[in-house]
């Protein structure tokens, strides 16, 4: 029987490190495309992305048995972006300028709406930005972001919504 | 229905991502045809929201697989090298024989009282383990108990301030007896039933929200509120009704509009009878 991602958590918390191949398979995609999106720089979505697995393998043993693992694992994701911030802050190693970190897809119409969408997207705050990517992209639920950020459900849908306004104002500004 | 922009726009939101069913989906589709600028501001949330569903492009490299085989190989080797599968080396040979004796009857001793051990050890080790998956399981309904609490009165709060905001006067009565189910009031609530106690325009509704109000009497700020529009009131079941609550309230600061109501000749004989009794039961002694 193949098991689920708690199962397998769960046994690579139990010492069965081999389960860990099945989560990377589950999730490496997923959490690289979230760096990604956050950050759009590929290098450092890899590093990133290695990163959760890195403290997944050192911190097994604090999973707790039944705990949702997508809201744990983006936790988790989430904590190593804001540690990777806080760290360029005080080395002040910024990201390359914006307009070079974007890159068009191909197909005018998309390119274009992707491009401006990013675009819009990167001067958000951060925590804007954190949780358009984990409610629109990452399509995770408002009950599992409220666990990932410990907030409640409806401080998160409310949360959501005004981000998406606030991204709407900067979308449209770009587009025009 | 008057709705804030905010509270427009976390409905179209809802529309363009499916969550909206029902009377509340008519009631936005319905709204939002009659007005050009709702219209224009859906089609732009819409195109918004279209453009995160564009797939992303890139993709992880092979190294990424690679640099992981490599962290999970060297993670299992130091489970490896640290962990149980530590054998210590076989060295009898060298024995002497007492010492072979003397351990022969230690292992005599083990394997008698080893068993019993292990069982006893087994048993307070299962009663220990039940205990703390029950007390985890307890915990966490609980915590799941307290999700849904809240999350059933966020909506239950949403429904409420809708429907009040509805055409019907049923619709809002159906409003109001929402607020008096409800276990846990915030402002927003208490404030929507006192602009409804003050500004409905069907009495019905009005004096069913001056029945909803009257569980607030531990509240001084609404108290004092209700006491202003006592004073504004023209509608006698509306009077009467503010009456009987500010008395069991037994609220002083009403003394004032309850006296001039008293003495006002033009209001109707039973509504004046009615603000005496209330001064007789408020002033104070």
């Amino acid at each position: 029987m193949i098991p689920t991602d708690e199962e397998a958590m769960w046994a690579v918390g139990s010492g069965d490190l081999d389960q860990a191949g099945l989560l990377f398979d589950r999730y490496h995609v997923g959490l690289y495309h979230f760096f990604h999106r956050m950050i759009q720089d590929r290098e450092l979505s890899k590093d990133l992305t290695q990163n959760v697995f890195v403290r997944l393998l050192r911190y097994r043993g604090s999973y707790q048995p039944g705990q949702p693992f997508r809201a744990w694992i983006y936790r988790v994701a989430r904590n190593v972006a804001n540690d990777h911030f806080e760290k360029q802050k005080s080395s002040f190693v910024g990201l390359k300028p914006i307009h070079e970190r974007v890159a068009a897809p191909d197909g005018a119409e998309q390119a274009e709406q992707v491009v401006t969408l990013q675009l819009a997207l990167q001067q958000l705050p951060q925590s804007d930005r954190d949780l358009l990517v984990m409610s629109r992209y990452q399509e995770l639920k408002y009950e599992e972001i409220a666990q990932i950020m410990g907030l409640s459900l409806s401080a998160v849908k409310v949360r959501v919504h005004r981000a998406i306004k606030k991204l709407k104002e900067l979308y449209f500004k770009h587009e025009n | 229905m008057k709705l804030s922009e905010e509270e427009w726009q976390s409905l179209m939101i809802d529309l363009i991502d499916g969550k909206l069913t029902g009377e509340m989906k008519e009631m936005v589709e319905r709204q939002m045809a009659e007005s050009t600028i709702h219209q224009r501001e859906y089609e732009a949330l819409k195109q918004l929201l279209a453009a995160f569903a564009q797939p992303e492009s890139v993709v992880p490299t092979d190294e990424l697989r690679a640099n992981f085989s490599q962290l999970l190989a060297g993670e299992k080797q130091k489970i490896a090298d640290n962990g149980p599968s530590k054998h210590l080396s076989a060295e009898t040979g060298g024995k002497k024989v007492s010492a072979q004796i003397k351990d022969q009857r230690w292992a005599h001793k083990r394997s008698v009282w080893l068993p019993i051990a292990a069982s006893v050890a087994l048993l307070i080790g299962a009663f220990w383990l039940g205990q703390l998956t029950l007390r985890g399981r307890l915990q966490a309904t609980e915590r799941e108990v307290d999700r849904l609490r809240a999350e059933v009165q966020a909506s239950n709060q949403m429904v409420m301030l809708n429907l009040l905001k509805q055409n019907s006067a049923s619709d809002r009565i159906k409003a109001v007896g929402y607020a008096n189910e409800m276990e846990e009031v915030d402002e927003k609530i208490t404030r929507a039933l006192l602009n409804t106690l003050n500004f409905d325009p069907n009495i019905n509704v009005r004096l069913a929200a001056a029945e909803a109000l009257a569980r607030f009497g531990d509240q001084p700020q609404l108290r004092l509120a209700v006491v202003a529009s006592f004073a504004k009131q023209t509608e006698p079941m509306i009077q009467i009704t503010l009456i009987a609550l500010l008395i069991d309230w037994q609220e002083k600061r009403a003394l004032g509009p309850m006296q001039q109501l008293m003495e006002d000749e033009a209001a109707p004989k039973i509504v004046r009878a009615k603000a005496a009794e209330g001064v007789g039961a408020l002033y104070p002694l």
